[in-house]
């Protein structure tokens, strides 16, 4: 069986997921929590660490072209995500900044390819950012995440006022976040990217907060189910 | 709960933002006095009136400028530095 120490590149929530009672799964380089817990139901509010998947940032007056030029599904619009053909989803934060959160199944191949072709040289006006050492990734699923985020962010993230697809870079639980709204075909899901320094305090205020509203820790496969037969967000 | 407006992001919590003083002209590092260098990095001119701002969007990282009446600690207006110096320029 897989575990987080089997690899070099762990999740910052590797202890409290154990005492969890986590199963892990295998990524390429990583070992994801597939399930937490003895039930395998899921509840109504889930959080779920996808801090070993894949992602990565572009930063840079042409990281727009850039990204295009690659292939990359994105426009010049600030706060606004895109969802990728292949179940990846690309969050524009500014007219120079983008962050590509890699697919469900854990294939950060494309991502590794950008990071790899990447030359200073090109001069494209553009610098990679490796997002995966510097923010820890969160998925709260279920209809009560409005109700639970409106505890710990100013934001209106209520799903007639915050539409799918919609970016807020804010503050929750007084740390900077981004928070994306990509709903899958089945419930609501909003993505949470936040400092992994800070990863072990944050995933505290979240689950706290969604106690209230029966919501728990829960693995990659609730996550995955609720975007049913589509591969990611 | 005081709300700015961020260019970029809207309207936000005032705890979400960094005052960043007011906007300066910088002296050419070259010639400046030590005097000259030291009023421009630590010394503010405290206006009783309209000012202009940065301001620091902590969770984007993003500058912009707001004008503020320090009188009333009212915002009267924020925008890009793109457009504060084009309106400085009168481009």
């Amino acid at each position: 069986m897989s575990t987080p120490l089997s690899h070099l590149v762990r999740t910052p929530l590797r202890r409290l997921l154990e005492a969890e009672g986590a199963h892990w799964a295998e990524l390429r380089d990583a070992a994801v929590a597939d399930r937490v817990g003895q039930s395998g139901d899921a509840p109504a509010l889930g959080i779920a660490d996808l801090s070993p998947l894949p992602r990565l940032g572009f930063k840079g007056r042409g990281t727009i072209d850039a990204m295009k030029k690659r292939g990359v599904v994105v426009e010049a619009e600030p706060n606004r995500a895109f969802r990728q053909p292949d179940g990846g989803l690309v969050l524009c934060l500014a007219p120079g900044e983008v962050i590509l959160l890699g697919p469900l199944d854990g294939d950060g191949s494309r991502l590794d390819a950008m990071l790899g072709d990447w030359k200073l040289e090109d001069e494209e006006r553009t610098y990679p950012l490796l997002r995966r050492d510097s923010h820890a990734w969160f998925a709260v699923v279920g209809y009560k995440a409005p109700e639970m985020f409106s505890k710990i962010c100013a934001v209106d993230l209520r799903r007639d006022k915050f539409p799918d697809l919609a970016i807020a870079q804010t503050s929750v639980a007084k740390m900077s976040a981004i928070i994306v709204r990509a709903d899958s075909v089945r419930l609501p899901v909003y993505h949470v990217l936040a400092d992994s320094a800070a990863a072990l305090y944050f995933c505290s205020c979240l689950t706290d907060a969604a106690q209230e509203f029966g919501g728990r820790l829960v693995g990659l496969h609730v996550v995955k189910s609720a975007y049913a037969d589509a591969n990611g967000p | 709960m005081k709300l700015l407006n961020c260019p970029l992001n809207g309207p936000r919590n005032i705890s979400e933002f960094v005052w960043g003083g007011e906007v300066k002209t910088a002296p050419d590092p070259a010639t400046a006095t030590d005097a000259e260098w030291t009023g421009y990095l630590f010394l503010e001119n405290n206006v009783a009136g309209e000012v202009s701002e940065w301001w620091l969007h902590a969770p984007t990282n993003y500058w912009f400028i707001a004008r503020r009446n320090t009188v009333t600690d009212e915002i009267l207006e924020t925008m890009t530095v793109d457009t504060f110096f084009s309106r400085q320029t009168g481009a």
